[in-house]
Order: structure tokens, then C-alpha cells, then sequence
């Protein structure tokens, strides 16, 4: 059987989530910033994959599961931000706190970027995933969060120095 | 002058997303400063951490999705938009789904099917006939259950002028014939309008609700019942069907 990434054939929802489970649980765990959260959007990812199955057409199964994700997670962004004070997004100014030099390298800074992202706000830290860990383009990230593109720029920006000042602090 | 312009010059650079004026505005910047210089190396060495984010394995699904009905790729060939109103808002009523007059018979390996015949679920589809019944057993099985496979049906409805709300279909089983029930199933419900013609009611409609196990069967029989419907139900035998996820030997 080919892969669903490359068929044009519609895949099934078996075959999605035996090859995409670990893709799209991954990827909702750096969004979502904790095992918890992350846990709640893969479930809800999965269940909106059985009930739109239906309405994939076959071009780019990551794009699809990614909008997917990405409007699950919004989902509980704006449940958590009705329950929660709204999130600063990146108005504040950014000072780096720590020692210029050598943060760490490989699964090192691997790990300790992870925990940057974690405590990042949910709508720097899409921007930030978006970017750095599925590469999409400023275009492409301004479509999904319904931003302009220079929105995209400046937020990735914030977002760098943020994570730069905690790792930096941490290592 | 400021550094907090660069900065953002800085992040766009690490995309590629400067202009032609910007990064040579940046160079000129970075030649000057020393700091800036210093922060384009640790924005690209945590950059590099990008790469190296740990992975953790996916969780198992929680029983609520996992034990939901499989759709195949039948089902996804046809207008399934509703599938799952039901589950997610516990409502009863959801849009009708519609079924691919052209969808092909289930191949052997997801199963074989039992048509709705007058009283009776037997192997060969009877003449397309309305049937004013609810109850339908067929005669004794053998098979062999086809582990992955879930219970599909497909049953053609029409209350005509007075629509029947929240009917359901539960099916039976009784894998050894000794007259005790080994398996149950219980779908979602489904309603039907107040217009002449045939709807159709399939597994999709929502969740089941199962207790016991499925089995092979030896001499067993299968029960279905239209509960909760109105006597102006009817169902149209010859598409109407079950498929059952077994392969069956007797």
C-alpha cells in the first residue's frame, strides 16, 4: 500500500492515524505547551479527521491535519482565554537576561527550546512552531493565524528574543 | 541609534524574508555593532535547536473515539458532513447522509452482507419491496470474525407523510444458537422527515454502543430491530443490508 502522503487515493482513517499519530500528537504538544492540553487536541484532532474524511481531496495530508490541529488548538486557546486573562502578545519589551555565549548544542538545546517554547504565550508560540518546526512561510503562517504578514514577522521576532532571553537564563 | 529595529532584521534574516534594502540596512548596522553582531550568532545557534525538539509517542485514542465505527473508503467517497453531529453534541438529530448509488458491494475481506428480506436476514438481495416491518433474524450462521472490522449497515427508510425522530437499530448476536444473547449493538439514532422517498440510515449515523465481544460464530444467529420506529416506517428490502465483519463458511 502506498502512503497516504503521496496517494492520491483517499486514505482511511485507519491508515491516517497509524502513520500520522506521532506527527499530529507532536505537533500538539508544542502547541498546546503541556502533555494535558496536547492530549485533549490529539483526541479532538482525531475525531474531526473521522468526520471530515469525507471532504480531504487528496492534496497534502499534513496540510490538512496541520489546519485541523491548528484550529483545534485555537478552540481551546479562546475556551482557556474566556476561563484565563487574555495573553499579552508581545507588546511588552523584550531585554535578553542572560550571559552572551554558548547555549547548548543538539538534543541538548533540543530539550531545553522545548521548555522555552512551553512557557511562551499560546499565540507567540503557534507562530514560533509554525515557523521552526513545520517551516511554513510568513504567507503561509499568515493565512492560518488570519494575520497580516508583517504581524507574522514582528511576532516571530518577540518570540525569538523571548526564547533566547529563557534559554539563555536556564542554561 | 536603537538596536530594536535590527532586532526584527535579525529574525526576518533567519527566514529569508529580507528585502534587498533591509539587508544591506542590516550589514551596515552589524559592521557597527558589536552586540547585534553577537545576538545574530545566538539567534541562529538556537535556531539550530529547531532540530532537535524531543519527540514523545502518541497516546493510545481514549475509548469514546476508539471504539466509534471505522469509516471506509466507501464512506469517503460520499457526502458524510454530518458524521459525527451527534457525537459531538449529544443531539440525536443530524442531516442525512446520502449513499453513492454506485458504491460497490463490500469486498470479502470487509465482510459479507445479510439483506433485509420479510422477516428474514438472508445472503441474497430479495426484489426491491417496501416492508412495513421491524424485526428481521436470520437463519443459522458459521463464519470466522474478521478482527478489524466493525458491523456496517445501510437500510433504505421512509415514514412518507409523518417523520419518525430518534429510531434506532440494534442488532443481536447469538454466536453459539443457544439462545442466549452473546453480543449487542446499539446505533445512533436517526430521523426521518415528513417527505415521500427513501433515506438512508447507515453505522455513521453516531456512536454504537456495544457489550460483549464478537466472535466466530458456530450455528449462531443475528437480530435486527428498528427500535423506537413508528408503524409508518417502512424499509426498502434489496439495498437494505448488513454486513457483517465475518467470513462466513455455512
Amino acid at each position: 500500500m502506498s502512503s497516504p502522503l503521496i496517494s492520491t487515493e483517499t486514505p482511511t482513517f485507519d491508515e491516517i492515524y497509524q502513520e500520522q499519530a506521532g506527527y499530529v500528537y507532536n505537533l500538539a504538544l508544542r502547541m498546546a505547551g503541556n502533555p494535558s492540553d496536547a492530549d485533549d487536541v490529539y483526541q479532538e484532532v482525531f475525531i474531526r479527521v473521522h468526520r471530515f474524511l469525507s471532504s480531504y481531496r487528496g492534496d497534502g495530508l499534513k496540510t490538512w491535519l496541520r489546519r485541523i490541529i491548528f484550529n483545534v488548538f485555537c478552540t481551546q486557546i479562546r475556551k482557556q482565554q474566556r476561563e484565563q486573562p487574555q495573553e499579552e502578545i508581545g507588546l511588552e519589551l523584550i531585554t535578553l537576561e542572560g550571559e552572551p555565549g554558548t547555549i547548548l548544542e543538539g538534543r541538548e538545546i533540543g530539550e531545553k527550546l522545548a521548555v522555552a517554547l512551553d512557557s511562551l504565550g499560546p499565540v507567540m508560540r503557534a507562530a514560533m512552531i509554525l515557523r521552526g518546526v513545520e517551516n511554513l512561510s510568513y504567507q503561509e503562517i499568515a493565512d492560518l493565524l488570519e494575520i497580516p504578514v508583517g504581524t507574522v514577522r514582528s511576532r516571530l521576532s518577540r518570540a525569538r528574543l523571548q526564547l533566547l532571553s529563557k534559554l539563555e537564563v536556564n542554561s | 541609534m536603537s538596536c530594536t529595529p535590527f532586532q526584527e532584521l535579525l529574525s526576518a534574516e533567519l527566514d529569508g524574508d529580507l528585502s534587498e534594502a533591509e539587508a544591506l540596512q542590516l550589514q551596515q548596522h552589524l559592521s557597527e555593532c558589536a552586540a547585534c553582531r553577537a545576538l545574530q550568532q545566538r539567534l541562529a545557534q538556537m535556531e539550530s535547536g529547531f532540530a532537535h525538539l524531543p519527540e514523545a509517542p502518541p497516546p493510545a485514542l481514549r475509548p469514546r473515539l476508539a471504539n466509534l465505527p471505522t469509516p471506509t473508503k466507501s464512506d469517503s467517497a460520499g457526502p458524510t458532513g454530518a458524521l459525527w453531529a451527534s457525537l459531538l453534541a449529544a443531539a440525536a438529530c443530524a442531516a442525512v447522509l446520502t449513499w453513492t448509488p454506485q458504491t460497490p458491494p463490500p469486498a470479502e475481506s470487509q465482510g459479507v452482507a445479510l439483506y433485509l428480506a420479510p422477516h428474514t436476514l438472508q445472503a441474497q438481495p430479495p426484489p426491491a419491496t417496501p416492508l412495513a416491518l421491524t424485526e428481521f433474524h436470520s437463519g443459522p450462521l458459521h463464519g470466522s470474525f474478521l478482527p478489524n472490522r466493525r458491523l456496517e449497515f445501510e437500510l433504505h427508510l421512509d415514514s412518507h407523510q409523518r417523520a419518525c425522530k430518534q429510531l434506532h437499530l440494534e442488532v443481536e448476536f447469538d454466536f453459539d444458537g443457544d439462545g442466549q444473547v452473546d453480543r449487542s449493538e446499539a446505533y445512533g439514532t436517526f430521523d426521518t422527515d415528513s417527505q415521500d422517498g427513501w433515506q438512508i440510515y447507515t453505522q455513521n449515523q453516531g456512536p454504537s454502543i456495544n457489550s460483549g465481544e464478537l466472535r466466530d460464530f458456530t450455528g449462531g444467529t443475528v437480530s435486527a430491530r428498528l427500535k423506537d420506529a413508528s408503524g409508518d416506517v417502512q424499509v426498502l428490502s434489496g439495498s437494505s443490508k448488513l454486513v457483517l465483519p465475518y467470513r462466513f463458511t455455512g
